[in-house]
């Protein structure tokens, strides 16, 4: 996906349950997104200049509270409205898939003669709504070297080192940080001081680390670079090497099919031995804490293929390892584009499979 | 908009449009392309460059540029005229450097528009990089139907014959063999580039052998699937015994 198509996609599916991801890349973008929204909320916009030490993560932080806090004020107001024709929170449990448990008790509550039942299971519905995750990309060879005015190199200053500091400064929780276009070293490192990307006390992880790959090399590389550092891959997201949009990075001819079969046969040793260099790396760390296992999710994303025949694909227990999501390309209303057009990567609330 | 909804196969194409240098799906003909063709027959190719984001060329100067600035471009077609190149390599030289495409403002500008806001001032034109099975849709859809859509609630695709995706990406990697073989390295390339191809097509061959084991492809699906398998082995066959 682009930079700006996606940009505030949250802000348009988020409350519907819905996880997007906002490329972090253009701070200038960002900026001006910044001066939209919070004129839009008509909140004081203090504009984050060039000049400004550390302007980017700035920018970039300070727009993704913005984005959070616009979420939730939006999902508060969704789970207070009343269950009528046309209200999102109708719309929310509308677009639920018809398997999940939470739309069959939607279901069974429309319709619902008795009020005070009616009432009670009305309040369990609205509190189980929960938002889509907010989750950022960014391609890490963008990352270029910035200078001071004084023309001194910026330590920590180069442009995909800054936009994760940003994210990681952010307010965001249940959020990856996804990163495409293969291994950068220098950013790699830079993560191992991100105390905010370490799990809590129960192995949860407020800000995740999601690595696209292209195959299980790709992946046992980069997986264990990072684990090495201390840091832990939540989840590998394949990608087809040419079916795909943007920037393609075609294998030797290798197809996804056997890619995907390779994923299968050795998730648990690429687990096993990942986790094995994250915990010596954890046992050098004094704040670090110990875990037992951490999970490990291995998706294959695909442009919308409809359930059913994913499920097909990956039933019969070829595919039964990895997960498919998938893309929602053409909603006006939840991207950026009213007359000037692209498309989207908003993936629905239910991840499968994981 | 209407451009994405009327794009068919051919219109996303796997350009070398990204400074990055790496390839690039592409939507064509959109303002952003008309733009760079019209900076193009004005004699003034390249972008002005303003966010300097994908800048990591050095070869003509101290400072990093990118490769679809104006800066780069000037310098870079000079240099070309200067090597008395054949005809033919120097024109193909020349549209290398002409696809390069400003993707920063390219990419960004959607929101702007959107918003009515000023990104880059007097830089208004878009840049589109869809996948190619946009090919596939062709409607405007709101949020709704396209959950919809994706719970097999209702259905909007367009294209009847889609192809499984398996078939759909082994096709995107014989076009992109084939363009590969249409491409003469140069001698000391040559050896290389031969054992990367032959690497490429055992890669190939092992893949289809794979999917025509594979018994998780539907029923109804199974006969189109097969054929599909066939046919592009036989051609991967006749390419490499031509070219190998």
């Amino acid at each position: 996906m682009g930079l700006a198509y996606t940009v505030d996609s949250p802000v348009k599916v988020a409350r519907f349950g819905i996880s997007s991801v906002i490329s972090i890349v253009e701070d200038r973008l960002i900026e001006m997104m910044r001066s939209h929204y919070y004129q839009a909320a008509n909140l004081p916009y203090t504009p984050i200049a060039v000049h400004e030490e550390d302007y980017r993560a700035k920018r970039i932080a300070d727009y993704l509270n913005l984005v959070n806090s616009i979420v939730q004020e939006q999902v508060e107001k969704l789970k207070t409205a009343a269950f009528e024709k046309g209200s999102e929170i109708i719309k929310y449990f509308e677009m639920l898939p018809e398997d999940s448990k939470l739309k069959q008790l939607y279901r069974q509550m429309m319709k619902m003669n008795n009020e005070p039942e009616k009432q009670q299971l009305q309040s369990y519905l609205r509190s189980q709504i929960v938002p889509g995750s907010i989750d950022v990309n960014i391609m890490t060879k963008v990352d270029r070297e910035t200078y001071n005015k004084e023309g001194a190199l910026v330590e920590d200053g180069s442009e995909a080192v800054a936009a994760l500091r940003g994210f990681v400064q952010s307010d965001l929780s249940n959020s990856s940080v996804i990163f495409s276009a293969g291994m950068n070293p220098r950013l790699y490192n830079y993560l191992e001081q991100c105390n905010e990307l370490d799990a809590n006390e129960e192995g949860i992880f407020t800000k995740k680390v999601i690595v696209k790959v292209s195959d299980y090399r790709s992946a046992l590389i980069q997986g264990k670079y990072l684990a090495k550092k201390g840091i832990w891959v939540s989840e590998f997201r394949i990608e087809s090497g040419l079916n795909c949009g943007g920037h393609a990075f075609a294998t030797e001819g290798y197809l996804l099919g056997p890619i995907l079969e390779e994923f299968k046969t050795k998730k648990e040793e690429l687990r096993n031995s990942l986790f094995e260099l994250f915990n010596a790396a954890q046992q050098k760390r004094t704040t670090a804490v110990l875990m037992q296992r951490l999970p490990l999710c291995i998706q294959y994303r695909v442009a919308l293929v409809q359930v059913k025949k994913m499920n097909f694909c990956i039933s019969n227990t070829a595919y039964k390892a990895l997960a498919g999501v998938h893309l929602f390309y053409w909603c006006p209303k939840q991207q950026q584009w009213m007359k000037k057009p692209c498309s989207c990567y908003v993936q629905p609330k239910k991840t499968m499979w994981c | 908009m209407q451009l994405l909804c009327a794009a068919k196969e051919n219109d996303v194409v796997l350009s070398n449009n990204s400074p990055l240098g790496v390839r690039f799906h592409y939507l064509k003909g959109t303002s952003s392309a008309n733009e760079k063709a019209e900076r193009i027959s004005k004699g003034n190719p390249g972008s002005p460059c303003t966010e300097k984001h994908l800048s990591f060329n050095t070869e003509f100067t101290k400072e990093p540029i990118c490769t679809a600035s104006k800066k780069y471009q000037k310098l870079k077609l000079e240099q070309l005229q200067t090597l008395q190149l054949p005809q033919q390599e120097y024109e193909k030289q020349v549209q290398e450097v002409l696809d390069k495409e400003c993707l920063c403002v390219g990419l960004s500008n959607s929101a702007a528009i959107n918003y009515q806001q000023t990104f880059v001032k007097k830089l208004e034109a878009v840049t589109i990089c869809p996948g190619p099975n946009i090919a596939n849709f062709s409607k405007v859809v709101s949020l709704q139907t396209m959950t919809d859509h994706i719970y097999g609630r209702e259905n909007i695709m367009e294209n009847k014959n889609r192809p499984h995706m398996f078939i759909a990406e082994l096709n995107l990697y014989m076009n992109y063999l084939r363009e590969q073989l249409t491409e003469s390295p140069s001698p000391e390339q040559d050896a290389k580039k031969k054992k990367y191809i032959t690497s490429f097509c055992s890669n190939l061959h092992e893949g289809i052998t794979y999917y025509r084991n594979l018994s998780t492809v539907a029923v109804t699906e199974r006969t189109a699937f097969d054929s599909a398998l066939n046919n592009t082995e036989e051609e991967l066959n006749v390419l490499m015994t031509a070219h190998l």
